[in-house]
């Protein structure tokens, strides 16, 4: 067996019978509260993938989910797991909204800029300090990114709700229209009714660039080694704290960047708990996505198919079938791994097997 | 005379793992009474063959037969229930128990609440009185030396009524004085009656103690040979499959001009003192060797020679120029290369491929902060795959999955093809076959003829004899010598690396 075949059986075959293991454990519980599996699965797949609105709203879902995961995946290939995802996104969200409607009066091609700059900075300072405590004082990122969640969300609501809310509401003013990102529905009638709007490329274009950054330059490479073999990266001169601010950092910028899809292709203004769980979602898509690029952008896609998928089956079984679906996926994911380690090595001996006999 | 009889046979053993068939239709037999080396490079198959015959693995094939009877072990304590010990490599005892309990540890005499303290130690004492294996056992483990601890483990077998001990390389953390004294506990082992299998591939050990050998190679039978068959040639023949130069430092390169000095280096951790004044200076193309019984600082000294421990005093000067305060990757630009102790853990990333592997560290030859020239990556694993001979020769293969000789020859190559200027070469050939030896010997030699400064860090003093200049002793962080090889015997090294007091000769 080559490396190659063992490569996608690990990287494909595995993840994906996860996700066809974990359908099959679902329909148990559709059946058990007397519905038609086929019937159901047939609803969130139609409604999700079966129209270009439908499809719309999943990309428009999958965007922060990938962009939050391209950003935790970039932290865990350095050796740090980043829980703070969701803090990010609310500060980086802020920024954005903040700028927007700050500086108001900028003309248009000066304004866009400082707003998608303000959403990365926002979260990328708030990476930034997780990082810093690591690589300064050995903090440990679990922890720290956990609370800075919990500073982030508490400091968001309270620059909301005194200091920048529109009266009545729990959202700030919105920002200038020039700066609006265009919607899907703004260049094809067929999207309309759909929020999905350019973020999705950025978010695209940041997998690119977050996979050629990892496999293609000696950041990445000084990154993966630090994750894979610290001992050996010091040995060499790879310097620990400094991978640890940088990618705990652009983890950060990563997640910032998700407030362009809610503030500037969105609703244009920051809204108190906005993002929900978005960036505990995400551990799980970059988990999935194997925190390879291009796995997380498919596996974004899948949870952002569940995700509106859930409100389309809502009428017929509980939303939380959905929630069960994703969980149980996730648990077949981490399983799976190691399963499929033992078919792999298995394979291999009964092929060896084989050469002998034939040899 | 009468012989005595097979106690164990093991049949057509076969294990394969998923890349090497590790074991491919092995027979082997050991006689009661005797002592018998089982003699192989490493990766030949014979820890795993004997760790079949323990039942710490399954084998795919074949049958073990003990006295006569076939039988079938499903874990190590099933064998030690039939009268076969193993002392592994790394010793398995509680550092913070003392020498008693580690030894009745899982047999304890009493009831199920209370140990019976005297009978416990009665029986310790009555073992270590019989096979001579002095030792007081009272003491906590972590107070032992490394030869006291390999003591405590024989003791535990012997407590519970082995009669096959296998010793898995156990002289590969001892002083000659302690290796001498395992020699005769094995002895009187054997006149007591015990039969020993004693895993090496060093050749001395083979003549010295072994009354038959069985020796294999690539997961085969090699060769099997008594006692007055076996000469240290046939044996290295037998393990490479062909005949193995002996490469010795024979012809001088050193000059005057110094590349590397330290000054007085001192370093404490945790109010221990790991270096004390080390001071020493080496030129352009001499072979400087530090022999010691590792853990006297060894590891200490290259961390600090290489910038990853910069938390000492003293001064460290390169070409003249003082780069005390340079960062690691400074050191290595400005030519410092650096064969790390352990190249699992230090030398290489294991997840990473070959390829990959061969520019660790070098990221800088290659076309700048911003890209990695691949071409030029593939061009020099290419390269140090035939040049070292790597098998398999894969540069897209993970670094993890080569044995630990072909590791062993991605870091060396590695480190010898940028073109050095210094080599801090530590235990370069650890755990590392004869032919990799040869390989690994001549390309040190090779480059400090062409004027690179070597520091060649080894316990294993055979080498220090081969190829250093000169070498200096480590004890407890401290240097003695320098010593020379020509003017020394091993036996009083050895004196020396076991913390005896000697004046150098300069």
């Amino acid at each position: 067996m080559t490396e190659h075949k063992i490569k996608f059986l690990k990287n494909f075959v595995s993840p994906a019978s996860a996700i066809l293991g974990a359908f099959l454990v679902g329909s148990v519980f559709i059946i058990a509260i007397g519905k038609n599996p086929f019937y159901i699965y047939g609803i969130l797949f139609s409604r999700t993938l079966g129209s270009s609105y439908g499809f719309g709203q999943v990309l428009f879902k999958a965007t922060p989910l990938i962009l939050a995961a391209l950003g935790i995946a970039f932290a865990f290939h350095g050796g740090l797991f980043n829980i703070g995802a969701n803090g990010q996104i609310y500060i980086g969200a802020f920024a954005c909204a903040w700028a927007g409607f700050t500086f108001s009066r900028f003309p248009g091609f000066v304004l866009f800029p400082v707003v998608v700059l303000a959403s990365v900075l926002g979260g990328g300072f708030w990476g930034w300090i997780a990082g810093v405590l690591k690589a300064r004082r050995g903090a440990h990122e679990v922890i720290t990114t956990i609370m800075l969640n919990f500073i982030a969300l508490a400091l968001c609501n309270w620059l909301v709700s005194a200091k920048y809310h529109v009266p009545e509401t729990v959202h700030t003013a919105s920002v200038p229209p020039s700066v609006w990102l265009p919607r899907f529905s703004d260049i094809s009638q067929s999207f309309a009714g759909s929020a999905v709007n350019l973020s999705f490329f950025i978010a695209l274009i940041c997998a690119v660039l977050i996979w050629w950054v990892l496999y293609k330059s000696p950041v990445g490479y000084a990154i993966r080694a630090q994750g894979f073999n610290p001992e050996a990266a010091k040995t060499y001169g790879i310097k620990a704290p400094r991978v640890s601010i940088l990618t705990m950092t652009a983890a950060g910028a990563l997640s910032g960047l998700v407030g362009t899809n809610f503030i500037l292709g969105y609703k244009h203004y920051f809204e108190q708990g906005f993002a929900g769980g978005t960036g505990f979602m995400a551990i799980a898509v970059a988990l999935l996505g194997r925190n390879h690029p291009f796995g997380i952008v498919l596996a974004g896609i899948l949870f952002g198919i569940l995700d509106f998928g859930g409100l389309a089956i809502n009428a017929y079984v509980p939303k939380e079938l959905v929630e069960i679906l994703q969980a149980i996926i996730i648990i077949f994911v981490i399983v799976g791994e190691s399963c499929f380690d033992g078919i792999v090595k298995n394979l291999m001996k009964k092929e060896k097997a084989g050469e002998k006999t034939n040899g | 005379m009468k012989k005595n009889h097979n106690i164990i046979e093991m049949r057509n053993i076969i294990k394969r793992y998923p890349l090497t068939v590790a074991n491919d239709n092995v027979n082997f037999y050991l006689r009661k009474n005797t002592i018998h080396c089982l003699v192989g490079e490493n990766g030949a198959g014979k820890s795993t063959l004997m760790k079949i015959l323990v039942g710490a693995v399954g084998a795919d094939a074949g049958e073990i037969i003990l006295n006569g009877e076939k039988c079938f072990f499903h874990s190590p304590l099933d064998s030690l229930t039939a009268g076969i010990g193993m002392v592994w490599q790394h010793f398995m005892l509680v550092d913070d128990f003392r020498v008693w309990e580690n030894v009745v540890l899982g047999a304890e005499p009493g009831n199920s609440v209370f140990i019976d303290h005297s009978e416990a130690t009665e029986k310790i004492a009555e073992i270590s009185k019989r096979y001579s294996l002095a030792i007081d056992i009272d003491k906590k483990i972590s107070d032992l030396s490394v030869g006291e601890a390999q003591r405590v483990e024989i003791i535990k077998l012997l407590y519970r009524n082995v009669d096959i001990l296998i010793l898995d390389e156990p002289t590969a953390v001892l002083t000659p004085q302690e290796v001498s004294r395992l020699y005769e506990m094995i002895f009187r082992l054997k006149k007591e009656g015990k039969s020993v299998i004693f895993i090496t591939h060093k050749l001395r050990e083979i003549t010295e103690v072994a009354d038959e050998v069985t020796v294999m190679r690539q997961g085969r039978l090699a060769g099997f040979l008594k006692k007055e068959d076996v000469t240290a040639d046939k044996i290295a023949a037998l393990m490479v499959g062909r005949e193995v130069r002996q490469i010795k430092n024979t012809e001088k390169a050193a000059t005057r001009e110094t590349i590397l000095e330290t000054r007085g280096i001192c370093f404490e951790e945790k109010g221990v003192k790991k270096l004390n004044e080390i001071s020493f200076k080496i030129s352009r193309g001499e072979i400087v060797g530090i022999a010691g019984v590792e853990g006297n600082g060894q590891k200490e000294l290259v961390d600090v020679l290489m910038g990853i421990e910069k938390n000492h005093s003293g001064k460290i000067l390169f070409e003249g120029e003082d780069i005390t305060s340079l960062e690691t990757s400074a050191r290595i630009r400005m030519g410092i290369s650096h064969i790390p102790q352990d190249r699992q853990k230090q030398g290489l990333i294991e997840e990473f491929s070959m390829a990959d592997n061969s520019i660790l560290g070098r990221l800088r030859h290659f076309g700048g902060r911003f890209s990695i020239d691949f071409g030029k990556r593939d061009r020099i694993s290419d390269e140090l795959i035939s040049r070292f001979d790597i098998r398999p020769p894969k540069k897209e293969l993970l670094a993890g999955n080569f044995s630990g000789g072909n590791q062993q020859k991605i870091v060396v190559g590695r480190e010898i093809y940028f073109d050095p200027k210094f080599l801090i070469a530590a235990h370069p050939t650890r755990g590392v076959d004869i032919g990799a030896i040869e390989k690994i010997h001549s390309e040190i030699l090779k480059i400090r003829k062409r004027g690179v400064g070597v520091l060649l860090i080894s316990s294993e003093l055979s080498e220090i004899f081969a190829l250093s200049d000169y070498f200096f002793v480590i004890f407890e962080g401290s240097l003695s010598g320098p010593f020379y090889p020509s003017r020394i015997s091993a036996e009083e090294v050895g004196l020396v690396m076991a913390g005896k007091r000697v004046n150098g000769e300069k």
